[in-house]
């Protein structure tokens, strides 16, 4: 009888275990959901800009090809939206990164590949209004369970605000 | 008395089974704070527990480069068109490094996603859709995506809104066809 009380209750530990993790796993992601429910647009930095989409995006890419970044794609939404007949106001996507500072991430783990290269976007609000928007690099290291404070991330959340900083004033 | 008493022992079993499975199979459905909003991790079938935030993942029958092959043609055979493909680990081979078979294809067209680009600008930034496919450290490949429903909450945009819904069927249905999945 004692054993089978012990077994009882083992199972109901076990049970309890696993619904626990199954909590867990579920609050991790409505956390998420709480977040942006408000319309935050996690993770994202977001600048104005003095100059136009196309100029900030030029001046930007300028500015990497100084910086020895390679340019990998420069995709122009608005453009593409046009060519179907669909109205968009200015906007233009730069895909930029430096595999010397990537591959770690790369190697550390794979799907840090879905957010590699980096990615700026020059966009124009209804109020004409330009910005320059981009990933957070901190917000990349909690995606992907990176230590923020990880030199390689604060490097690069440096460089890209010194890159996004210049691109977008005069 | 000790009949009833394993019956209740069964049924704890069951139970303990039931909920063991449900947490395994990672595809569980549930109303954590009570205000009827459902939320489920999103595992395809032959799932990887992908860990990162907001990213499918399907094991592919074929190597890395058959399956970025097979993603082209079925992107060519939506009408869409692929912006960008990316050799991951070619680019670290020209910085010295090493790494196993990996390769980013940014795609897309006007007609995925474009619609809720006026009302959600920086949805752009996600756009092209990207599908990551790579080998990973069990030989096997992986294709990776990013989900429609995180995609959704992160641009403010209604995770039942038409356009982005349709997007997360056509994703799903080309990483599907392209890795073999049933």
């Amino acid at each position: 009888m004692t054993r089978f009380h012990a077994a009882f209750a083992m199972l109901l530990l076990v049970a309890t275990v696993a619904a626990t993790g199954a909590v867990t796993s579920q609050a991790s992601a409505q956390t998420f959901d709480d977040t942006t429910a408000a319309g935050l647009e996690r993770g994202i930095v977001k600048m104005p800009s003095a100059f136009s989409v196309a100029e900030t995006i030029d001046r930007l890419e300028t500015l990497l090809d100084a910086n020895g970044t390679t340019v990998f794609s420069r995709i122009d939404h608005a453009a593409n939206a046009q060519g179907v007949g669909m109205e968009l106001a200015p906007m233009q996507l730069l895909v930029f990164g430096n595999p010397k500072v990537g591959t770690p991430a790369l190697q550390a783990d794979p799907l840090t590949g879905l957010d590699l290269p980096l990615k700026a976007l020059a966009f124009q609000d209804g109020s004409g209004n330009v910005f320059l928007a981009y990933n957070d690099p901190v917000w990349f290291a909690e995606r992907h369970g990176i230590p923020a404070d990880h030199p390689g991330i604060q490097n690069v959340a440096a460089a890209l605000d010194q890159l996004a900083r210049a691109a977008t004033t005069p | 008395m000790n009949r009833s008493r394993a019956f209740a022992g069964f049924a704890a079993l069951v139970f303990a089974l039931a909920l063991i499975a449900a947490w395994l199979s990672g595809s569980v459905r549930a109303d954590v704070y009570g205000d009827g909003v459902t939320t489920r991790y999103i595992i395809i079938e032959r799932p990887v527990l992908l860990e990162d935030d907001g990213i499918v993942g399907m094991i592919s029958a074929f190597t890395v480069d058959q399956t970025i092959e097979r993603l082209r043609t079925l992107i060519g055979l939506k009408g869409l068109a692929v912006y960008a493909q990316i050799d991951h680990a070619a680019e670290a081979a020209k910085a010295g490094r090493t790494m196993p078979p990996m390769e980013l294809i940014l795609f897309g067209g006007p007609s995925l996603g474009a619609a809720l680009v006026p009302d959600a600008p920086s949805l752009g930034i996600d756009l092209p859709f990207a599908m990551l496919v790579y080998r990973n450290d069990e030989g096997r490949t992986i294709l990776a995506y990013e989900d429609a429903d995180w995609l959704a909450r992160r641009h403010a945009i209604r995770e039942d809104n038409s356009e982005i819904r349709r997007a997360g069927d056509i994703l799903e249905e080309l990483a599907r066809t392209a890795t073999g999945a049933p």
